[in-house]
């Protein structure tokens, strides 16, 4: 439990739109551990999404290294990020983001048709909670539900890292517990790194290790040594 | 409408330019394609016109058996009706020019006062001394230019120095006549029967003491189109008017000619009797010489006029008929184009409204009315269309009618072809261009318009996923991999999407087939079929008239000495058709008798048009070819009329209906000949057949020494003909094929753009999900291409049905074209769609490549 499983050494994150420089991230480092829950926190605008976005291989950094299962992604080209999108990150959105004409098992096996060693999604499916509801499309099912499937689609790719970007920020306070403890049962059950993104820091306590973020930059980064299940938190 | 809309949707041009540019195109394409057609018709009308009234094209030819005196002249133009007539001399000569030698029409030039068929200058002056001359353009493109001098010799035994005062010529001028409006310059006696130019000599020239024509021009006519009604009801009474004079004149002159003749005779007898002193005048009658001469006078033959209009001479009818065919063609493929501009329209506007719902609401809930918002987008739409047929119109009135001019100037000796404007066409296509849009552009806006704001404002919903027809087939849909099942979903998903698209393939598939089966049915089966399979004869030879016995046995011994395989007698006649009890125009047509009906097969096969069974003559009944039967719309067992000419008609049963492509024919056997004619049919024509071995040129020439040969045509020359006329056609096809393939990549790019926009985050989901660019492409492709499949099946149909009506608008005269499209046809037409569907995926797999997948899953739409 005490390799590197994330490493981000002097990232920064600058876009270009017209005549406007934007700096998102100012230069960020910080490591978290194999099996880790990790909880990034921080304002709006802060560069949550940014780091998060570079941490799955969707976006690569102006300048910085890091390496994610020692793999040195900054030298990635094009291809080998899609691979390694492929076959090592599960991404849940804010908007789960399921496709709309395909049933919910059909969301799943989607995701694992290029996988190498998936998880057979009904066993997922069933895990999640959804067993009667695989065959319902996305608009037959509410918001925590697709986010569920959003999370099973995840999971069954069997990745070693499940990056969440604000997973709850459309659901209601009960619905959005339930995802929560869904996402750190599975930490804790398949020892998965999770990394997931709030600007709630009342659920930093769940998290084996709390990143803040300010101004694109590690404000601050503290382990927890007690994380406290999601039931005995209140917000 | 404040300036705020307006400045909108300038803005709106400019954002969204790939889409405005579509609809320009797709109207561009669609006006220019539309005017260009429409107006290629009335352009050639134009152009004739211009050409006849320049050049004082005659109305009426008179040719007389004898000729034509001065009384004949005067009468003529004393004629209530005639402007003008002028007298033409014309002779048949060889012409030689270095080592060539071929046969040339020498023709009068009309007089500078008053001139009729007035030459065309192209190049030079017209000669003012007496040994030049002119030649026409085509002569002069194979041999003879300014500056050269030419030979003319004699083709009979008559010496040409008793028709022409000189019969060596500098050339000084190159011109073209409206006698001659193709580069066929018709048929002679003389040589191989084909006349190879035209000479215009000084009229002063000729010293033979009649004249060879005489052309009429009609008082009224002019400012008049040759080609419309009023020219027939202005011109039809003058015929009538010159038949009447024709009759008078021909009394006259047979009582003068035999008034001239008694009075030599009895010149002769005075001669002759006091020469040998015989005082008694009925010694001299009964002297067997005199009452020889004395015979063929009573016997003298009866002159013949003929009054000829403009649709006697071959070019003249050759270029109405193009006209004919060229208006055909362009009567419903137009059609065409505009609809699928409707749809690539309505699928744009449509996606372009539900993008801006969120601005519309907005809008809305600002207060601005339903008419403001939605005059954004007409003003958008009409905009584009607009352009677009400004566009159109330039291409369609100038470009278009040029490429095909291209083609009939290789074809018609016209000087000037000239492309006009036509406010009604023009108006119709941009009436209809603007209508179209904006009507596609209104619907696109109701549903939208007629939400309320708040609604507006909540992303629109994306159709929910549903469980399609297929998969209550279990059989099918478990044994699809799930790649092909998310294929099928997503197709039947997108209803409108399918059926826009469907109907786009399906429209492109079936121009294409259409404009490829038109190759096909006009140019290329034709003359297989007809130069292939019906007529088998090598050379057809015209007999004189009276071939004696000794010529007829002098002839046969020619021919089975001369590489001719086998030979057969026929007997051909120029005849008009008539339907029984029917006053309807009748149909001018050849009459064939074959001598030996047996062995017709081997020289003309006549088989059933619709059995393809081989067709006997009998004894009882007469044979039509198919375009005849159609045209006078009888069928075997009906009883039609045959016309040698005005007086001598007769009724025949039509026993059967055979298979032919170009030229009417009415065949007969030579017994059901007797029974009707109540004699045996001469022979004027031999079909043969040739080991091709032999060079043509001195067959003809062997052929055309022996005597009573009049004339020899080869079938391979026919042919040739055929295809040169054939080759302007194929111009037209191709610009219906390209405009097809425009507007097909037009109409794949704008639905699959529309297809890729409307499911962005589902791409950008893929995407994340670590898709390869290579299986994004073919989660998006492989929809493209079934759509195309299912496009193709209903376009070839619909390509069938459009062919076969242009065919029918196209189809004028004796030709009859083949309905059938080749195989390889449908093969092209399939394989071009699926390559535009193809090069449209290519430039889409580079969208999709770009698509920015952090950018689409931000937000909630
Ligand atoms: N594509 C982009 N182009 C320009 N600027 C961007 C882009 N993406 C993000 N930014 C800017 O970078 C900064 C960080 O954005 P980021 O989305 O990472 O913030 P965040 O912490 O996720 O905020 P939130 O909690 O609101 O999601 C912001 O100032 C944002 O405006
Ligand atoms: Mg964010």
């Amino acid at each position: 439990m005490n390799e590197t499983m994330i490493q981000f050494k002097g990232i920064t994150k600058q876009y270009t739109m017209g005549e406007v420089k934007i700096d998102a991230l100012t230069g960020v480092d910080f490591t978290v551990k194999r099996g880790e829950f990790a909880i990034i926190a921080g304002p709006s605008g802060a560069g949550k999404s940014t780091i998060l976005n570079i941490l799955g291989g969707m976006d690569s950094p102006t300048t910085g290294e890091f390496t994610v299962n020692k793999q040195p992604l900054h030298r990635y080209g094009k291809k080998d990020l899609i691979t390694y999108r492929r076959q090592e990150v599960g991404f849940v959105f804010q908007f789960y983001n399921l496709i709309q004409n395909l049933t919910a098992l059909e969301n799943v096996e989607l995701a694992v048709e290029i996988c190498k060693n998936p998880f057979k999604p009904l066993e997922i499916l069933k895990q999640v909670g959804l067993e009667n509801r695989m065959i319902n499309f996305p608009s037959q099912l509410s918001g925590g539900e697709q986010q569920r499937v959003s999370i099973a689609r995840a999971l069954a790719k069997n990745p070693t890292l499940l990056l969440c970007d604000e997973p709850t920020g459309a659901l209601d306070y009960t619905t959005g517990r339930s995802v929560l403890k869904l996402l750190q049962d599975t930490c804790r059950q398949t020892g998965m790194t999770v990394v997931l993104i709030t600007h709630n820091l009342a659920i930093a306590p769940m998290g084996d290790r709390i990143i803040k973020i300010k101004n694109g930059c590690v404000e601050n980064m503290s382990v927890n040594p007690n994380p406290l299940p999601v039931e005995d938190i209140e917000w | 409408m404040g300036t705020v809309i307006i400045k909108n949707a300038i803005k709106e041009i400019h954002s969204s330019f790939s889409r405005f540019l579509a609809i320009l195109l797709v109207i561009m394409i669609g006006s220019a394609f539309y005017t260009g057609l429409k107006s290629v018709g009335p352009d050639l009308e134009a152009s004739a016109n211009q050409y006849f009234e320049a050049t004082h094209f005659m109305n009426f030819r008179l040719l007389s058996s004898i000729g034509f005196n001065d009384a004949d002249l005067a009468a003529v133009r004393n004629t209530s009706g005639v402007e003008n007539a002028q007298p033409v001399n014309a002779i048949d000569t060889f012409l030689s020019f270095g080592q060539q030698t071929n046969v040339a029409h020498v023709i009068s030039i009309p007089d500078p006062t008053g001139a009729i068929n007035d030459l065309h200058l192209v190049q030079g002056r017209l000669p003012q001394q007496s040994n030049e001359c002119i030649i026409d353009k085509q002569r002069s493109e194979a041999g003879p230019k300014i500056g050269d001098t030419i030979t003319l010799t004699s083709g009979t035994e008559t010496p040409l120095s008793e028709s022409l005062s000189e019969t060596v010529y500098h050339v000084v001028g190159i011109a073209e006549t409206p006698s001659y409006l193709t580069k066929d310059r018709g048929i002679t006696q003389l040589g191989n029967g084909k006349i190879n130019g035209l000479v215009f000599l000084p009229a002063a020239n000729f010293t033979v003491p009649a004249y060879t024509e005489i052309l009429v021009t009609a008082a009224g006519t002019s400012g008049i189109s040759t080609f419309s009604e009023e020219y027939i009801e202005i011109t039809t009474p003058l015929e009538e008017s010159l038949n009447t004079v024709a009759s008078q004149r021909v009394e006259i002159r047979q009582q003068e000619l035999k008034a001239d003749a008694e009075a030599q005779l009895a010149a002769q007898k005075t001669a002759f009797a006091a020469a040998n002193g015989i005082t008694d005048p009925s010694l001299l009658d009964a002297s067997p010489e005199f009452l020889a001469a004395q015979k063929s006078i009573n016997e003298l033959a009866t002159p013949q006029w003929h009054v000829l209009s403009r649709t006697s001479n071959s070019g003249y009818l050759d270029y109405q008929n193009t006209i004919d065919s060229t208006n055909g063609i362009a009567s419903i493929l137009p059609l065409f184009f505009f609809g699928i501009a409707t749809l690539v329209c309505l699928t744009t506007m449509t996606r372009m409204v539900e993008e801006q719902r969120t601005q519309i609401g907005t809008l809305k809930a600002l207060g601005y009315s339903n008419g403001a918002i939605a005059f954004k987008y007409l003003l958008y739409a009409a905009t584009a269309s607009i352009l677009g047929s400004l566009l159109g119109w330039a291409i369609g009135f100038m470009l278009i009618p040029q490429v095909i001019f291209k083609a009939y100037r290789v074809l018609y000796t016209l000087p000037e072809m000239t492309s006009a404007f036509y406010g009604s066409i023009a108006a119709l296509s941009a009436l209809f261009a603007i209508t179209v849009t904006t009507v596609a552009t209104f619907l696109s806006c109701l549903t939208i318009l007629r939400s309320a704001p708040a609604e507006l404002m909540l992303p629109s919903a994306p159709p929910p996923g549903k469980r399609i027809f297929l998969e209550s087939f279990d059989v099918i849909w478990k044994k699809l991999r799930f790649s092909q099942k998310i294929t099928f979903r997503n197709l039947f998903r997108y209803k409108k999407r399918f059926w826009m698209t469907v109907l786009g393939v399906a429209c492109c598939t079936a121009m294409l087939v259409a404009g490829l089966g038109l190759r096909d049915s006009i140019a290329t089966q034709v003359a297989e079929k007809q130069f292939g399979d019906i007529l088998r004869y090598d050379i057809s030879l015209q007999l004189k008239e009276n071939v004696t016995m000794e010529q007829q046995s002098a002839l046969d011994y020619t021919l089975t000495n001369n590489n001719l395989s086998a030979y057969l007698d026929n007997t051909v006649n120029n005849i008009s058709v008539q339907r029984i009890a029917d006053t309807s125009d009748s149909i001018d047509s050849l009459l064939m008798v074959p001598t030996d009906p047996a062995s017709l097969s081997n020289y003309f096969m006549l088989r059933s048009y619709d059995t393809g069974e081989p067709l006997v003559l009998s004894d009882h009944g007469v044979i039509l070819t198919q375009k005849l039967a159609e045209s006078l719309d009888v069928s075997p067992g009906d009883t039609i009329v045959i016309k040698e000419d005005e007086t001598t008609t007769q009724l025949v049963l039509v026993e059967g209906i055979a298979e032919n492509y170009l030229q009417h024919y009415v065949f007969l056997s030579p017994s059901y000949y007797q029974t009707i004619y109540g004699e045996a049919p001469q022979p004027n024509q031999i079909l043969g057949l040739l080991d091709s071995t032999q060079p043509q040129e001195d067959l003809a020439a062997t052929l055309m020494a022996t005597e009573g040969v009049s004339s020899v045509r080869f079938t391979s020359n026919n042919e040739q003909d055929f295809q040169n006329t054939l080759g302007s056609i194929n111009y037209l096809i191709w610009i219906i094929i390209i405009a097809a393939a425009l507007l097909a990549l037009v109409v794949q790019y704008t639905l699959t753009t529309i297809n890729i926009s409307e499911r962005f985050r589902e791409i950008a989901t893929i995407k994340v999900l670590g898709f390869y660019d290579r299986e994004v492409s073919a989660y998006i492709t492989r929809e493209s291409y079934l759509l195309t499949l299912f496009g193709i099946l209903p376009g070839l149909i619909a390509g069938v049905l459009l062919h076969g009506y242009i065919l029918d608008a196209a189809e004028v005269g004796n030709v009859m074209y083949v309905e059938s499209i080749l195989a390889q046809s449908f093969l092209l037409s399939i394989l071009l769609t699926f390559m535009f569907t193809w090069l449209v995926n290519l430039i889409l797999i580079g969208t999709l490549k770009k698509i920015n997948m952090v950018e689409a899953l931000k937000s909630n739409e």
